[in-house]
């Protein structure tokens, strides 16, 4: 019996969903003084089955969460710390040359970081592209290839990458293809200063609270198949594919803030992941349907990443968010909700 | 012509829709009419009371809309019946427009709702996260599981809830569709406004009304701001022609011989002066015109000898100045002409003299002759700046104007000659015709004229020159204001008609003398019955009196006039016709 099956079959299941995304998300709030939102996107993610990159400058939780998260659900955790000199078998893992007590010599496959549930990429852009390609197919196809043996990853498994915006020098951009794989890319904003008050009160007095476990791999497991059949409607995902094509400057009736500033639009890939973060939004919100707000809230972190600026952005400091805000603006969901606007 | 009706049809259905648009289906793929209470579904059922009230709402809110499309038919077709002066085409815009607004919501009344359309518009309205869409299209497809479950109760529990006039209310306040029909009532009171003043306008006063009237009344030739108004322009050709069929139907008044066409029985009279009484309404009509149009010629000519003057002065043009200047305007546009060509090549001294003199004559002519005055202006500024086509445009124009203000001026003048020759024809100034009328006169015979015309008459007596005024003289007269003559505005012609002839011509009789002369007949009381008959026209005249005697051996000539019939003076191939004419009836066998 697949997890799937299993899961659908569950009127629990259905039931306690919300209430588990609420524990994993009061636990990890013992720990992450604000950042509310990131916390819930990475909930999400990690429910739609998806990766999530981290940008935000060093020092503002991303790693403390991480672990958080994987504390609240029990799952194994993995921290790489992205250098120019890693190599990609740093990652995956190697096959190396063992000796049983026969004296036998043979290959034994000696697993990587990436064979964790929460594998924490610190600093993804610091490492060269060959080795940030070594994720490539372990993000999209939750498998690993070392010397013609694929093995599988753990599930559930997620990727959450950090990067710094601001230290560019002797880094390398991730390129669009491993982009792509990200299901959310999340700014992680500097904390207000009553935050920062709570922060360091946690941090620097006594000890540090402690994070119970809420769920396991089962319940994740569970939560991800029921997410998968949360229902949406045929105009809803007319709307959530007609904000893609908005990104494509190519696209007849693309607004023209997408012809004046965008290079390259989001990939199909971008729509996928639109409708499956939205879906567990839903969930999380206590309803069974996708609505067009579940695309509005999830479509500034689930395309903010696909979508390519083009010169005159940068010139004139158009960022993706703002292009963003524009086509959301811009693409009207339906003409029953235009009449009472 | 497909193209164009393409586009007309395409512009219909653009306009029909727009008119209609607001009642508008969303769409989606599972759309449908309501299902009959049996066979819908708990969802469905609960949706129809929502989908009558919003076809009422959707009904209601398109009447202001509805009304600006009565008001913009309506405007139309009122602008287009006043522009065609078509007034009853006016008054039938409003029911059209009454049709086409009742139509539009007809269309949109009787337009079905379907639940999903309900559905979806309850979701926005109410705001439920498309709780009720969603749940109608999961019952739809058939689907079962615990989301359909739970989707269907959360979406019953929410429809059971919900008010339809909350869900549709009628202009909510501060909503789109209240400021839309603001928007329209507005725009459709102001059309309609429009169409109603259209439509209503006093048809005399026409589409403009009041001041540009007066201002047309008002305006001055004379003044340069009332230039812009469109002025009276009348149709010269059409009022020469008017006032020569007037001077045909009235041949007295120019002089018409009284015994042309009858007998004539009336003793002589001082013809000249009968001509003169006779002809003096239609004179003094062609004096005031005459009057009215000399003092433009005399500007005219005045014109053309200023623009000499100045173009005296300058060695290039004054070839043309002396030709302006002699009155020889046609050689004086001929040199103009060749100065617009050489113009191109002048040297800059030659071109700032001539623009000097240009302008100098622009500034002289001024209002006597403006289109003249605005040739040279242009002329001189375009010399001077260097414009050289400009430059040859103008100076051909300004030879264009020398050309037609000398023929104009020389129309005027001979106008004006024939005019006094006409006048002077009712004195004795042809001597040699008058005093053989005169001659002829006595003996009751007359030479009608050096056409081989003969009149016998008892009341001759009138010189040639009245019949030469009043027939040939006239047809002329009439070819020559046919022509330029128009141009002149010499509309007043024909000046002074006739004295007429007192001989019947010969032959076939010409336009002139078709209408016949009431004359007076001078009779005697006598006793016994009246012998006298009234004149048949066709009688021919009494008999000459007989021939005096003369003296043997002298010619036919010297016997006295009216001695002797003087058949010489009739053609020979008409002597018999004559003869049988002027032989009276009771002498006949």
């Amino acid at each position: 019996m697949s997890i799937f099956a299993r899961a659908a079959s569950s009127d629990e299941d259905i039931d306690n969903f919300r209430a588990t995304a609420s524990s994993i998300e009061r636990e990890v709030g013992r720990i992450m003084v604000g950042q509310e939102k990131v916390v819930r996107a990475a909930l999400i993610a990690l429910i739609a089955g998806g990766h999530v990159l981290l940008e935000g400058v060093p020092g503002l939780g991303k790693t403390r969460m991480v672990r958080a998260l994987s504390e609240a659900l029990d799952l194994e955790y993995a921290r790489v710390q992205f250098t120019p000199d890693l190599m990609p078998a740093d990652i995956t893992g190697t096959n190396i040359i063992s000796e049983d007590s026969a004296g036998d010599r043979r290959f034994r496959f000696e697993a990587g970081p990436i064979f964790a549930n929460l594998v924490l990429a610190d600093e993804i852009n610091r490492a060269t592209p060959k080795t940030q390609a070594a994720l490539l197919e372990a993000m999209a196809e939750s498998q690993v290839t070392v010397a013609n043996n694929q093995h599988r990853l753990p599930a559930p498994f997620m990727v959450l990458a950090t990067q710094n915006p601001i230290e560019m020098e002797g880094t390398y951009p991730l390129p669009e293809a491993q982009l792509d794989r990200f299901l959310l890319k999340i700014h992680v904003k500097f904390p207000s200063a009553r935050e920062l008050v709570e922060i360091l009160d946690r941090t620097t007095m006594g000890e540090e609270p402690a994070v119970d476990r809420v769920a396991g791999k089962e319940e994740i497991l569970r939560m991800q198949a029921v997410a998968r059949q949360v229902p949406i409607a045929d105009h809803v995902k007319e709307y959530a594919a007609r904000l893609v094509m908005s990104t494509h400057p190519d696209q007849p009736g693309s607004p023209k803030v997408a012809r004046d500033y965008v290079r390259f639009g989001a990939s199909p890939r971008g729509g996928q992941s639109l409708v499956r973060a939205a879906k567990v939004n839903a969930l999380i919100e206590g309803r069974y349907n996708v609505s067009y707000d579940d695309i509005r809230h999830i479509a500034h972190a689930a395309l903010r990443h696909r979508i390519i600026l083009n010169f005159e952005a940068d010139a004139e400091g158009v960022t993706a968010d703002t292009v963003l805000d524009d086509l959301v603006m811009s693409v009207i969901p339906d003409e029953a909700e235009v009449a009472v606007r | 012509m497909a193209p164009i009706w393409r586009t007309f049809l395409a512009f219909l259905s653009w306009a029909w829709h727009g008119a209609v648009s607001a009642g508008r289906p969303l769409y989606s793929r599972y759309e449908r009419s309501f299902h009959t209470r049996q066979s819908a579904s708990d969802i469905e059922r609960q949706l129809a009371p929502l989908a009558r009230r919003l076809r009422w709402q959707r009904t209601l809110h398109h009447m202001p809309r509805a009304l600006l499309v009565c008001s913009a038919v309506a405007g139309a077709v009122s602008l287009i019946a006043r522009l065609l002066s078509l007034p009853g085409v006016a008054y039938l815009a409003f029911p059209l427009a009454l049709l086409i607004g009742g139509m539009t919501v007809y269309v949109v009344a009787r337009r079905q709702v379907g639940p999903f359309e309900v559905a979806r518009r309850v979701d926005a309205s109410l705001g439920l996260e498309e709780r009720l869409a969603t749940a109608l299209e999961l019952s739809e497809t058939g689907r079962d599981g615990p989301f359909v479950r739970r989707q269907l109760q959360d979406a019953m529990a929410t429809i059971a809830s919900v008010d339809a006039s909350r869900a549709f209310p009628l202009f909510a306040e501060g909503t789109h569709s209240r400021r839309l029909a603001v928007r329209n009532c507005g725009y459709g009171a102001g059309a309609l406004l429009a169409a109603l003043l259209l439509a209503l306008w006093p048809a005399a006063i026409g589409v403009l009304p009041g001041r540009d009237r007066e201002l047309l009344a008002l305006a001055d030739p004379n003044r340069r701001e009332d230039q812009a108004t469109p002025r009276f322009q009348p149709d010269l050709d059409a009022e020469i022609t008017k006032g020569i069929r007037a001077l045909d139907q009235k041949p007295s008044e120019l002089g018409e011989a009284p015994g042309l066409v009858g007998a004539p029985q009336s003793p002589p009279e001082p013809t000249g002066q009968q001509g003169q009484a006779g002809a003096s309404p239609s004179n003094d009509a062609r004096r005031e015109a005459a009057e009215q149009q000399n003092p433009n010629a005399a500007k005219r000519e005045q014109a053309l000898q200023e623009l000499g003057n100045a173009l005296r002065q300058s060695q290039t043009g004054r070839q043309a100045g002396e030709a302006l200047r002699s009155g020889d305007t046609e050689r004086a546009s001929q040199q103009l002409s060749q100065l617009a060509e050489q113009a191109r090549n002048l040297s800059p001294g030659e071109r700032q003299s001539l623009s000097q003199a240009f302008q100098q004559a622009a500034q002289q002519i001024g209002e006597k002759d403006r289109a003249l005055a605005d040739a040279a202006r242009r002329a001189g500024e375009s010399l001077s700046q260097f414009r050289n086509q400009e430059a040859q445009q103008a100076i051909r124009d300004a030879a264009a104007q020398v050309q037609q203000s000398g023929r104009q001026a020389q129309a005027q003048r001979d106008l004006e000659a024939r005019q006094q020759q006409m006048q002077s024809g009712q004195q004795p100034n042809l001597p040699s015709l008058g005093q053989q009328g005169q001659s002829q006169s006595q003996s009751g015979r007359q030479d009608a004229n050096q056409q081989g015309r003969t009149g016998a008459s008892q009341a001759p007596g009138r010189p040639d020159g009245g019949q030469t005024g009043s027939g040939a003289e006239l047809s002329q007269l009439e070819a020559e204001l046919r022509g330029s003559g128009l141009q002149s505005g010499n509309g007043g012609a024909g000046e002074g008609g006739g004295t007429g002839a007192g001989a019947e011509r010969q032959g076939a009789p010409s336009r002139l003398n078709l209408q016949s002369q009431t004359m007076t007949v001078e009779a005697e009381v006598r006793d016994g019955p009246s012998n006298f008959r009234p004149p048949n026209p066709n009688a021919a005249p009494a008999m000459p009196p007989p021939p005096l005697a003369s003296s043997p051996g002298a010619p036919a000539s010297a016997n006295p006039v009216g001695a002797a019939l003087d058949t010489n003076t009739v053609p020979l191939d008409l002597a018999g016709p004559v003869r049988n004419y002027f032989t009276p009836e009771q002498v006949k066998p």
